[in-house]
């Protein structure tokens, strides 16, 4: 499904090149559940961002289902990764003035989807995730797993090929964090793939693999 | 999708309440006097609607050509009518003399008219509803009056006026007829008509200007034709052109034309000269309308600021909407919206400004008198909407394209600093333009005020106070002598063809007659005690003196006229005689100093003064200096006992003031607009200084902790926006000081010029502005206890 050949990402700042990621080699197959950790500033977020195609690697090529996506522009990638991605993020990232209904809808109204069936859409993932009752509150009146909840389920929404979680535990207490594993690792089993970055191992155990880096490069 | 973006605008505005009132002030404002000018000419082109014929009715219009270029007059020439009544492609013809005005009087009721001469076509051509009397005759004999039902009910009541008698200067009126007001504006707008038969009569009995075809009279007379024919108009604009060349008018280098202008083309159409009812000038309007923009602009700028300088927190719900698959355009399409809807809430706070000032403004630029009013039609809704959409897109596409090219992942780490340099440079060059402005405009204000001052105290080279100006109307000058110079409390009188330091101006130009080089000259007709009683000495030679017969050949002349004139080569014989240009010739006999004739003039013009009574129109009453009004009210009487007409007698200095008219309005305009922009501009800056400051707290408490004083902080947040100020001045005082000393020495008065003082004061004004608004928040940012906003972290 992925497959990423001797990737580099490096800022050049005043004659100085400062490398993040350093020749990254990395297949993923479709339906795996990967983990990548490792110390502060390794890389670890870059290298999913990367993969998200929110940022661009300065060196090597990455394939998304065969496709040259080093090769696009950015309407091109903005296409690919609206439909095959979703992301959850550490600090949640919802939108604050908008309702969990509506927090929950907007990427189907980027995916210019028509407004009947987005209604039995987020109807259908209310119900899924549990969280019908909340549907008219602001994201400041939930919890933080609550969040964390509809973060999930707008991630995967619009029915993504992979979900791209960026410590999604990292604020949660440890019962809330597994809840969240947990609808990960289901998730999984249905055929998602799923790449999270993590420090923590346990979190890393809901994986089937774990992609080490430090400082830049694949420990092997 | 669109009623999301709906609902994320609203409530984003709601949210940040001190950002969205700043805008809507601001934007409300900027809009107000767009708006308002849209309204006015959407009204304008609303007029005579009314009228069922408006498509086929047609005015004949005058074209003057001198060797200054050429000019358009509303006016015609009455006696055209008798060749037009032949052409068979004319349905109908009415004629209007639009002097009919004055005092209306009944029983002890006085009332002021506006009002036309007018024949009995008038309501052939016009639509008009009758409430009594019958429109085919209420016209035909002379001395017959239609008022207007606003008119008849306010002398009358309720009572029907038919057949009684009003009193008016032109003599005594029988009620004809009592018509309606008409459903909507008109451009001929009168509380009464005379039976144009009147004219005729007074004409025959000597009481009007009879010098017929003299373009000099210039009488406001007005022709309407109805044309059915669209294919006719031509031959009667062929027949008017034969007529125009067989005209030879009485003055030279001017030639006549006729031609014929759609009624839907009188108000909105070019600028004519003796306009009968208020003309909107389409060309003018437009650049008013694009002098809006100088305010608009400024409360565009103040969102965009705004809207950049709160990118901090805007720039993570963007970033959010970039992941979850939102592209370039919907962003900014989203952004539009939100602008929309805050230009929507401006939109109503302009309206109401606008029912504030609309009516002092319609004075302002509409000419002419009687505009009835002023209300947003529907249409009127649609052009208020359709402008905030425009101004959605002036203010928020700048912003839209900022937030739509940011990196998602910057904004989500909190990475984007509100100054990034380009946008920060854009934000700061925004507020130098509209302090820059703010001057400009406190700059024109204050030198139109400096010149209006001037103007006021100016010294005319004649005494001002306690002259009662009297226009003679049908009193013979020698009988007014006798009966006012009695009167106890009057010192003297006089009598002149023009009032000096007005506008009423009449020109010659003379020569030797042994020379060809020729002076233009000011002409002035007085009798023997006008030089005394204004107080202008004779220098050399004799006075007139009231032995002597009119038209006899002498004049008196100012220096001015001797210095230039006596420039010309001329045999020494013949120094002291000329000769005008209508052939007269005449020798100088005395030479007075120098005065003023029509206003404010950068030099003394030559002045040719005869002695001529033919020519008297004004009278002069020097009073007593103490209770002049009392006086006044005497004279009246006196007045009536000479005259059926009313007594018209106003105080020199009111026609003086009268004559500066336009500076009042000039200051107006510009006040209000000035007053706007400052207030855009505070408002701006206030925003500007709110959000950068709020994101220095933490260094504030920092210092503060280090041992800063309050003093020192304040200094510190305020340098860099005082800076601003600076180079706001820098750039705006020289660019101002340019335009109006280019403006102001353009016109027709003597100009005083911009003094350093008037600079120095716009410049206070903006600083002290423009520094409380700064000074007022950075003091709130330092006073905070530093333990409460490092906590807070």
């Amino acid at each position: 499904m992925i497959s990423l050949q001797n990737i580099e990402k490096y800022y050049t700042n005043k004659f100085v090149k400062t490398y993040v990621l350093r020749n990254i080699n990395l297949e993923i197959e479709e339906g795996e559940f990967i983990s990548i950790m490792g110390p502060s500033g390794a890389g670890k977020s870059t290298l999913l961002y990367l993969l998200g195609m929110l940022d661009k690697p300065s060196d090597g090529e990455y394939y998304f289902l065969d496709e040259p996506v080093h090769k696009f522009n950015d309407r091109k990638l903005s296409e690919l990764h609206k439909s095959y991605i979703g992301f959850v993020f550490q600090q949640y990232h919802l939108i604050e003035e908008l309702t969990v209904y509506e927090n929950l809808e907007t990427p189907l109204i980027y995916q210019k989807m028509n407004s009947k069936e987005r209604k039995a859409r987020v109807g259908d993932i209310l119900d899924r995730f549990n969280i019908v009752g909340k549907k008219d509150l602001f994201p400041n009146q939930l919890s933080g797993g609550q969040q964390q909840l509809v973060g999930v389920a707008r991630a995967v929404i619009s029915e993504p090929k992979l979900i791209l979680a960026d410590e999604p535990t990292g604020n949660l207490h440890t019962d809330q964090g597994e809840e969240i594993m947990k609808l990960l690792k289901n998730l999984n089993e249905k055929g998602t793939t799923v790449i999270q970055v993590t420090h923590s191992k346990v979190n890393a155990a809901y994986g089937n693999r774990i992609v080490n880096l430090k400082d830049g490069w694949i420990e092997r | 999708m669109l009623k999301n973006y709906f609902k994320t605008g609203l409530r984003n505005i709601s949210k940040h309440k001190l950002f969205s009132f700043l805008n809507i002030i601001g934007l409300s404002i900027g809009m107000s006097v767009t708006l308002l000018i849209i309204v006015v000419l959407e009204n304008a082109s609303n007029f005579d609607d009314f009228q069922k014929n408006k498509e086929s009715i047609y005015r004949v219009y005058t074209e003057e050509t001198n060797p200054d270029g050429k000019m358009s007059w509303a006016i015609t020439f009455p006696e055209l009518t008798n060749q037009l009544e032949l052409n068979e492609s004319i349905e109908k013809i009415t004629k209007i003399n639009s002097s009919f005005r004055g005092a209306l009087d009944y029983k002890a009721k006085e009332l002021n008219f506006n009002g036309y001469f007018a024949d009995s076509n008038f309501f052939n051509v016009f639509s008009y509803e009758f409430i009594s009397g019958n429109p085919k005759t209420a016209l035909m004999d002379p001395y017959k009056i239609i008022l207007s039902e606003e008119t008849a009910h306010k002398i009358f009541g309720n009572k029907d006026p038919f057949g009684e008698t009003l009193n008016t200067k032109f003599g005594d009126f029988t009620v004809s007829g009592v018509i309606k007001e008409p459903d909507g504006n008109s451009h001929l707008s009168f509380g009464v008509l005379g039976s144009y038969s009147t004219l005729s009569t007074l004409r025959n009995k000597n009481l009007l200007n009879k010098e017929e075809w003299n373009w000099e009279a210039k009488n406001p007379e007005y022709i309407y034709l109805v044309i059915d024919n669209k294919n006719d108009i031509s031959i009667v604009r062929d027949q008017l052109s034969i007529i125009a060349k067989q005209i030879e008018p009485l003055v030279e280098d001017v030639t006549l034309s006729f031609d014929l202008q759609n009624m839907d083309d009188i108000v909105l159409g070019k600028q004519m000269a003796g306009s009968i009812g208020p003309t909107f000038a389409f060309l003018e309007s437009m650049i008013f309308l694009s002098l809006t923009l100088m305010i608009l602009l400024p409360a565009c700028f103040n969102y965009i600021n705004l809207s950049i300088a709160r990118s901090l927190g805007r720039g993570k719900e963007i970033g959010i909407r970039k992941i979850l698959g939102g592209n370039k355009k919907q962003l900014v399409l989203q952004f539009i919206i939100e602008t929309f809807i805050l230009s929507l809430f401006a939109l109503i706070g302009s309206m109401l400004i606008v029912y504030l000032i609309k009516d002092e403004f319609i004075t302002l630029l509409a000419s002419g008198s009687r505009l009835q009013i002023i209300d947003i039609s529907f249409t009127g809704y649609l052009l208020g909407i359709l402008l905030a959409l425009v101004t959605a897109l002036l203010a928020g596409i700048i912003p839209a394209v900022y937030f739509s090219k940011q990196n998602p992942l910057e904004s989500l780490a909190s990475k984007v600093k509100p100054g990034t340099f380009g946008a920060l440079s854009l934000r700061k060059g925004l507020v130098v333009i509209q302090f820059a402005l703010s001057i400009g405009f406190l700059i024109g204000i204050s030198a139109f005020v400096k010149q209006y001052s001037h103007a006021l105290n100016f010294e005319m080279g004649f005494p001002k106070e306690n002259i009662l100006v009297t226009h003679l109307a049908d009193v013979n000058f020698n009988i007014f002598n006798n009966e006012f110079q009695s009167q106890p409390g009057v010192k003297s009188v006089s009598f002149s063809s023009t009032i000096p330091g007005s506008w009423d101006n009449s020109t010659t130009v003379v020569r030797h007659l042994d020379s060809d080089d020729s002076l233009e000259v000011q002409e002035i007709s007085v009798d023997e005690k006008f030089l005394e009683e204004f107080d202008i000495n004779l220098i050399k030679g004799n006075g007139f003196n009231s032995e002597m017969s009119g038209n006899n050949g002498f004049a008196i002349v100012n220096q001015q006229f001797e210095k230039s004139f006596g420039r010309f080569n001329s045999n020494s014989d013949n120094k002291n005689y000329f000769i005008t240009e209508s052939g007269r010739t005449a020798k100088i006999i005395g030479v007075v100093e120098d005065f003023n004739k029509t206003p404010l003039q950068k030099e003394s013009k030559p002045i040719l003064i005869w002695f001529n009574p033919d020519k008297y129109r004004y009278a002069f009453v020097t009073l007593e200096s103490d209770n002049v009004y009392d006086l006044r009210n005497k004279l009246k009487k006196v007045w009536a006992g000479l005259s059926s007409m009313n007594f018209e007698a106003k105080f020199l200095e009111h026609y003086l003031e009268e004559a500066y008219n336009s500076f009042e309005n000039a200051i107006k305009v510009l006040g209000l607009q000035g007053v706007f922009v400052m207030v855009i501009s505070c408002l701006g800056l206030l925003g500007m200084v709110v959000f950068s400051t709020n994101n220095r707290i933490k260094e504030i408490g920092i210092r503060k902790v280090l041992g800063a004083s309050e003093g020192k902080l304040i200094w510190l947040l305020s340098k860099s926006f005082l800076s601003l100020l600076l180079i706001s001045t820098a750039i705006g005082v020289p660019i101002s000081y340019f335009i109006f000393d280019r403006m102001l020495s353009r016109m027709r008065y003597e100009y005083v010029g911009i003094g350093l003082f008037e600079i120095l004061a716009s410049v206070s004004i903006l600083f002290i502005a423009g520094g409380s608004v700064i000074l007022w928040q950075t003091k709130k940012i330092a006073s905070i206890n530093p333990v409460e906003n490092l906590r807070s972290e």
